[in-house]
Parts: C-alpha cells; structure tokens; sequence
C-alpha cells in the first residue's frame, strides 16, 4: 500500500522559527520543575518501612499540574475522534536539544498520530501518519479518517529535514467500529466446561461450493455436514485481517508446512471431528483483536508455552506392475519405469488417510490397502 | 412450551457515599430514597410472588459499592432514623391533609407504606437488606449478578491493563463474600465493552456480560440472529445484547410507558411545596429544600399545573403497560421463532432504580408483567442467561464491538471537555499503584508486616473510589459537580499521599486509619493483591469461608 504523508500543520517556511509551540511546551515545563519538590515523584527506593505516627491531617485535595514524566496516552472517544493528554519533561526537553544540536532551534514539537491497522508498527511501516503541531495544551481531541482502525501516536519534535525525533510513543487504541462488520462467516463455539479447551468449528456444509470451485474435480472429499474444527491460530489469523474465515482456512491447508492442496485432494483428508486437538484455547482475543498491534498493547499473560515441536515427514513408497493403476483416494499415482512410486509429505496434526487402490493392468484384479496416520498435540499444560 | 425467552435484568448501582463525619450530606439520599422506593418495594413484591408461586425469573446486577453500602452498620442505622423521620412525616401529613379526602387517601397511603419499609427492613432483613435478595437466589427466583468493583469505566480505565483487571477481580471477590458463591454474569459498567475485557472476565471465571445492541449488530462477523441469540467472544464468554424496542417502550420519555399521566409525577415534592417551619426537621439541617418521597400528584401533562394523584387510575394503567409489553413481546417472539433455528432470547436491562425510585408504579408493572406471562399466555417464558447457556450449549463465536449505552453508544459521555481531565491523573495512579505492588507485593505472600499490608489496601481503595465512573457522569450531567470533583480530588490525593509515604518508606499509621475509617468500601478484602502481575483468584475458600459465615 502506498504511504500517505498527511500533514495537518500549515507548511511552514522553513526558516520560520516556530517559536510559539516550542515556547508552550518548554515554559510548562519550566512551570512544572519549579514546583516539582511538592508533588510526586518517586523517591528513593526502600524495602523497609519507618512507621510513625502524626496528625498529619491531608491537606486541601489537589492534583498535581505535572507529573514531571513525558508520556503521551491515546483514547478512543467514539468512532471517528480520538483524545490524546500528553507531557513533556524539562529534563527531556533538555535532552533531546542536546542530542539535536542547533537544528533544535527550527525544531517543531508535534503530535504523530499513526494509523497502524494491520500492521505489527515498528514505527517506520505506518498505513499513514499526520502531524498535529499545536501542542499549546497539554491535550486535544483528534479526528481521524477511519473507524475501526487502530492508531498510536508518538510526541517529539519535528526538525526542517523533515526528521522526526520521538520522545515518547503511546499506547496502542482502536477506533470504535461505526458500523456492521463485512464479514458473514458463521462460526460456532461450545460452551466451555471448567478450563478445558473449547471446541469451535465452521460447518464445512456453507463452504462447500467455494470448495468445489477450488478443488475441480474433487467432487465428495469432505463429508457434508461434518465440521471444520478451527484451531488458535485460525482465530488469531482471522482477526489480525480482514478476510474471510475460508480464506484463512485455505491458506493454512496451502502453507509450506502443510499438505499442499493437490495432496489434500487426492489423499481424501477428512477433517478431525473429535475437539481434543484442534479446539481453541483461551486467551485468543487479547491477541486478535488489535490487529497487529497486539504484542505492544497488551502485556504478556500468564499462559506458559512449553517449546516442543516435531518436524514429521513421511514417506510412502510402493511397488506393483509397471502397467497397473494406483490411486491415492481419487488420485491416480505416477509410477516409474519398475512400477514402482514414492510420496512425501510433511505431516500436520490431524487425521491423514491414506487408502490406497490399485487395479492390475486389465483391471482383473484389485487390491485396497487402507491406512492413516494421526498426530494428536495437546496445549502446554501445568504437570 | 414456550416460543422464546425474556429476560429482564435490573441493574442496581449507586456510587460509595458514605460521609462518616457528616450525618447531613445530601448524597446519602441517594441511597436512603433508592432502599425506600426501589430495593424495598421490589422484596416486597418477590415475597409476595413467592408466597403465591407464582414461577418467575429474573436477573439483578447489584454493584459492590452498593452491597457495601447496604451491609455497612453506620448507614443502616442512617437509613433507620432517615425512616423514622419519614413515618413521622407521613404521620403528620396525615393531620395536616385532613381536611382533603384525596390527599388525606395518599398520606395514609405513605403512613402505611413507610411502616411496611420499616417492618421489612428492620423486623424482618435485620437492617441488611441484601440478604433478602440472597435468599431470593437461593431459592431460585433471581439470578444476582456482580459488577465491576466501583463501577470504573473500562473502556478507558483499560490502558491500564492491570487496572481494569483489579476492577473485575475486586468486583467478583466482592460478591464471593456477600453471596457465598462465584457469579455466573457481570454487568460491564455503563455497558461498556472493550476488547480484551472478556479475559479478563475468563479469568475472573464469569460466563457472561451484557453489550447494549450496537455491541452485537457490529460485531465481527456479523451475528447470525441479531441481538436475540447470544454471542461467544473468542475466550468463550458470552455476551448477550440489549434489545432496542424493548428498551425504548421503557426508557423512552416520550414513547415510554413512565410518562402517561396517571402515573405519579416525581418532581413535585411536599419537600418543596409545605411551609419552611412545618417541614424544616424533614429536610437538611441547614434549610436547604429537598425531596422528601412524599409526592401527591401525578404527571397529568407537560405543563406546570399537576392534579392529584389517583392510585387506582395508575394501577389500572400499570396492569395495561404489562399487557401492552407482553404483547409485543409475543408478537416479537412469535416472529423471531421462525426465523431462527432456536428460541430467541430478548434481553431486557433497566437501571434498577427507575423502578421505583423514578417511575414509582414499576414495581408494579413487573409484577403485573410476571403474573400476565405466568397466567395469560404460553408463548413467552422468563429465564436469565445463565438458563439459556444451560439449554443452548453451543452459539455463534463473534467478536462484540466496542460499545457503551451512553448517549451515542460510545465513550463520549465520560470522556469529553467536562470530564476529560480526570483520566491522567486516574491512569497515572494506576501506574503508581502497579509500583507498590511490585515493589511491596511480597506482603501478601508473608504476613509479617501488617502496616504495609493494610496501606497496600488502602492505597488500592481509593484508587478504586475515584475510578468510579458516576464522577466523570455527573461532570458531564451538569448537576452536583462539585461533588464529583470533591470525590475525585480527595481520593487521588489520599492515594498519592500513600504512595509517596509508601516510596519514601515512611508510613504514616494515624492517616492510614484515618482513611481506613472513612473510606471502608472492601475494608474485610485484600484489594491490593489484585494490582499484583500474578495475582491470587478468588479461592473456593472464601466462598467457603463466607457460607460458614452466613
């Protein structure tokens, strides 16, 4: 996608110091350190507690006008505006002068709202950003573009180069979805008991002709009316896009790591019916939702992953007449000058039959070896 | 058997005002008025249901502050004197409106109805009315639900995970201890959903919330039956969605039932019409005019001029509102059955205090409604959602949208140019608190040092306390700011004054009693735990622990 750069600050020439922003917020700050002894501030740490007792009694209430912390926090206030308060430190403010040298002096402080939908943001690869150079406050509400995205914005200040040195980034918000969804996919969940998995699974009935345009002319694979058990990860890929669940579940059948689509169809895969592998486990949301903004947004939880994975190929090699006919399912299978065949395949979790037919040349004679192979993870559970 | 489900839920929910230093504070009418107009008349009229059997269900969310409130000993004997003073009102009412029949009619009918409130709460609950509607749960007539632990605005409380999850947890421990079992349902504060909430709400092992409808219509991917079928969020909580036109037949001041007439009008008030030296020992001390609950004329129109109240004419209306809504409700379900490949589920939710306290014949028109759908009809049932959950173990998996049932159905009600400011400060405690318990988090494994422990606690309790989203409400309401500012500043700053004591590693014991004292929402809880990155869940034991007790 392209990038747009949208500014909203007027273009400013470019020797034009932009002395009243800079002087707004450096002179809160200046206000903010002169009164800094009288508010909190952390003190120096100290496990042990020095219990006295005074009458003490609190002083009138009030809050403090600064927090001597820069920090800039985003809110979603309804689909389209969004509210931001932020703070820049004396001492920050001090540092980052420093750090920039003369060019400070044409520096611009700036608000950079970021629209990060889809996108792990790793502050370069924003969908689009735009610049709010007004910082007279140390708040202001925003009106944003699109609903249903996901924004972050960063305070810093903008130098003539056009660089932009940041100094504090935001939380990660979604703005309110305006609207009904586009996405019609029914998704069924069972009901859990206690903690254990639940199971989730799209009828493969509704996809079945979407199935059939794909997969020509594998009329019959899937067994009508069965269930297409969805794992985490589906979840997870279908709520950090926008597309449907099909599309989803298509992909994983046609990755690298799994049996590729030709292979599907002829080894007449069905599909696992039973929840105990493939059904979804909790905590799938808190990852999901925020679109590729997730991993910054949410701290990490308490779900324990235990690393243990197994690579598994198998190999399948035959031999019959040169002449006869072999079939995988409905596949017919290529054989060599010596009739004889090998298949690989990188095994996945799940149920694989593998029912081989073969036919002599005349078709006088028949025989049917029937197999399958089953993988059966369980999530990292506690011993 | 019946076509389809309705399921009416009364949130009930007032804010922590309790003033130990002044007897006289205003705020505490709130919940002195809502116990007489609202809490009482409703066990009042379970009793009655019950005692006939007539077979009803219903769900009721009661908010920790308010369970607070109502077990806390100083306002129960508040309340107990604010009672008397009302009897003894109503008694004199009843000499001076002796020479008019109607309103002599109506002052008896006070006189008799504030004994009954005094003979329910006093003789009968023993001044602590929420174990009168434990009872009711218990015996299967209303399914009670919690809240978050002060009502705190999630949507924005949630920048601060932590935060918002010590919302859910004190909320849910909270109603461990007064209902000596796990909730099964949360009402989210002011129906505010946001993504991730739900988690936190697994964790805290609760198997339902509620979104106002929007929070279903755009969910994502679109439900299957609309607002009539829940919806499971990928952590498997289910969210049930507030139907619309059954809100609105309510709510509605124009379109909605409480405006006709006949009903009786709440803002004329003998507080404001009699002589200042006749009613001056029924108001505050200082003068200052206030609703007293005795009000003798019903809404009649939109004008100023208002005739007398007719109770016989409201309650006709009443039993005519609950044949008019069970109607509807049939026709709706009559419909939705052949549509969907389930029985339809109409969710119903109303600030409990509407009944009652706003619209003084509601309680009436619920038992109206429960006797109508008992008796005249077998299309509609009553269930809560924990009964549909039962029956219907597997439902469409949606993400629900971001919603709130403020006016635009969004944050805009608490977050605006009135209320704005409090934010920083709430999610710079937030953060500050995050601090102790990391750094002091170790008091709840040991229990060597008491002190640190009850500050930790206490530090938790204000935070909690200005978390209310009632503060940011009323700034943006217009009416008793002050007040909300007064709330917001005061424990902010008690908070703050904890924290650099606790920093500074110097405690000061006479403050902290101080404030335990005054601010005693949760005083028998370890609200601080909840801050902790592992927090303790809820054990059996104090379920356990609170059967025992009760």
């Amino acid at each position: 996608m392209p990038k747009k750069k949208i500014s909203k600050s007027a273009s400013a020439p470019k020797d034009t110091p932009p002395k009243k922003t800079k002087t707004t917020v450096e002179a809160a700050a200046a206000a903010g350190a002169r009164t800094k002894d009288s508010a909190a501030k952390k003190s120096p740490d100290s496990q042990s507690l020095n219990l006295y007792s005074s009458t003490d009694a609190l002083q009138k209430a009030s809050l403090p006008e600064s927090y001597y912390q820069t920090y800039v926090t985003l809110l979603s206030k309804e689909p389209y505006v969004l509210y931001a308060y932020w703070e820049i430190a004396g001492d920050d403010i001090e540092r980052l002068r420093e750090a920039i040298g003369p060019e400070a002096e044409q520096g611009v402080y700036t608000l950079r709202v970021y629209d990060v939908t889809l996108v792990d943001f790793d502050g370069t690869n924003a969908n689009y950003w735009f610049d709010l150079d007004e910082l007279f406050m140390n708040n202001r509400y925003i009106h944003v573009g699109s609903d249903d995205a996901t924004y972050v914005c960063e305070i810093g200040m903008r130098l003539p180069s056009g660089e932009f040195k940041s100094l504090a980034r935001s939380n990660y918000i979604r703005a309110q979805r305006a609207g009904a969804s586009q996405r019609r996919d029914v998704i069924w969940k069972e009901i859990e008991e206690s903690n254990q998995p639940q199971n989730m699974y799209v009828n493969i009935r509704l996809f079945n002709r979407q199935l059939r345009g794909r997969l020509k002319p594998r009329s019959n694979w899937m067994m009508d009316g069965s269930r297409m058990i969805l794992r985490a990860d589906d979840i997870r890929a279908y709520y950090q896009r926008r597309v449907p669940m099909m599309k989803i579940f298509m992909e994983r059948l046609s990755s690298e790591e799994q049996l590729s689509l030709e292979k599907l169809a002829a080894g007449q895969i069905g599909f696992q019916q039973t929840p105990d592998t493939g059904g979804v486990v909790s905590r799938t949301s808190e990852r999901v939702t925020f679109l590729g903004a997730t991993d910054q947004f949410f701290r990490e939880t308490d779900k324990k992953e235990f690393p243990f994975e197994l690579k598994m190929t198998l190999t399948v090699t035959g031999k019959t007449e040169p002449d006869a006919d072999v079939y995988l399912g409905n596949k017919k299978i290529e054989l060599d000058d010596k009739g004889e065949f090998t298949l690989t395949w990188t095994l996945d979790d799940g149920v694989l039959p593998m029912d081989f037919r073969a036919w002599s040349p005349k078709k006088e004679l028949g025989k049917t070896i029937e197999s399958s192979v089953i993988r059966t993870p369980t999530e990292s559970r506690e011993l | 058997m019946a076509k389809g489900y309705l399921t009416l839920v009364l949130h009930a929910h007032l804010p922590f005002v309790r003033h130990l230093d002044r007897p006289d504070r205003l705020e505490e009418r709130w919940l002195f008025e809502a116990i007489t107009e609202t809490y009482i008349p409703l066990i009042n009229m379970f009793e009655h249901l019950a005692q006939e059997r007539i077979p009803f269900r219903m769900t009721m969310s009661m908010t920790p502050p308010l369970v607070q409130m109502l077990k806390d000993p100083l306002l129960q004997e508040r309340y107990l004197h604010h009672l008397d003073k009302l009897i003894e009102l109503s008694e004199r009412e009843l000499d001076y409106t002796g020479s008019q029949p109607h309103y002599h009619g109506l002052a008896l009918m006070y006189y008799r109805r504030f004994r009954e409130s005094r003979e329910i709460f006093a003789e009968r609950y023993h001044c602590d009315i929420v174990q009168a509607f434990k009872e009711f749960q218990e015996a299967g007539l209303i399914e009670i639900i919690t809240c978050a632990a002060t009502h705190g605005f999630l949507p924005i409380l949630n920048v601060q995970p932590r935060t918002a999850e010590a919302q859910i947890h004190v909320g849910v421990e909270a109603y461990a201890k007064a209902f000596g079992r796990q909730p099964n349902g949360i009402w989210l504060p002011e129906c505010g959903y946001t993504a991730g909430v739900d988690e936190y709400l697994k964790d805290a092992g609760i198997k339902y919330f509620f979104t106002d409808t929007h929070g279903i219509t755009h969910a994502d991917p679109v439900p299957l039956y609309n607002v009539y079928a829940p919806l499971v969020c990928p952590s498997g909580v289910a969210c049930f969605g507030r139907d619309e036109e059954t809100s609105k037949q309510v709510w509605s001041s124009k379109e909605g039932y409480p405006g006709d007439p006949d009903y009786r009008e709440y803002y004329k008030d003998i507080g404001w019409e009699r002589d200042m030296e006749y009613i001056r020992p029924y108001i505050h001390p200082e003068g200052i005019r206030v609703n007293t609950g005795l009000k003798y004329w019903r809404i009649t129109g939109s004008s100023e001029y208002k005739e007398a109240y007719r109770p016989d004419w409201a309650q006709h209306k009443a039993a005519l509102h609950a044949g008019h809504f069970l109607d509807n409700r049939i026709r709706q379900i009559e419909y939705l059955s052949t549509v969907m490949d389930r029985k339809p589920i109409v969710v119903a939710p109303y600030d409990a205090e509407l009944y009652g306290h706003w619209w003084y014949e509601g309680p009436m028109f619920i038992d109206f409604l429960i006797r109508k759908i008992a008796f005249d009809q077998d299309i509609v049932e009553m269930v809560t959602p924990s009964d549909y959950l039962e029956e219907y173990r597997v439902n469409q998996m949606s993400l629900p949208a971001e919603s709130t049932w403020g006016a635009q159905g969004y944050n805009a009600y608490w977050l605006n140019d009135t209320n704005d400011w409090v934010y920083r400060h709430l999610h710079q405690a937030a953060r500050c608190m995050n601090e102790l318990c990391d750094k002091y988090g170790h008091v709840y494994l040991d229990e060597e040092d008491q002190w640190l422990k009850r500050a930790l606690n206490q530090a938790a309790r204000e935070l909690l306390l200005a978390e209310s989203s009632d503060w940011p409400f009323i700034m943006r309401t217009g009416t008793m700011v002050e007040y909300a500012h007064e709330r917001v500043h005061q424990h902010l700053a008690s908070f703050m004054q904890l924290y650099n004591d606790l920093m500074k590693g110097q405690l000061n014991t006479a403050l902290l009693e101080k404030l335990e004292t005054e601010n005693n929402i949760f005083a028998d809880m370890d609200c601080g735990k909840y801050y902790l990155e592992e927090h303790v869940p809820v054990a059996e034991d104090i379920i356990t622990d609170a059967r025992a007790r009760q």
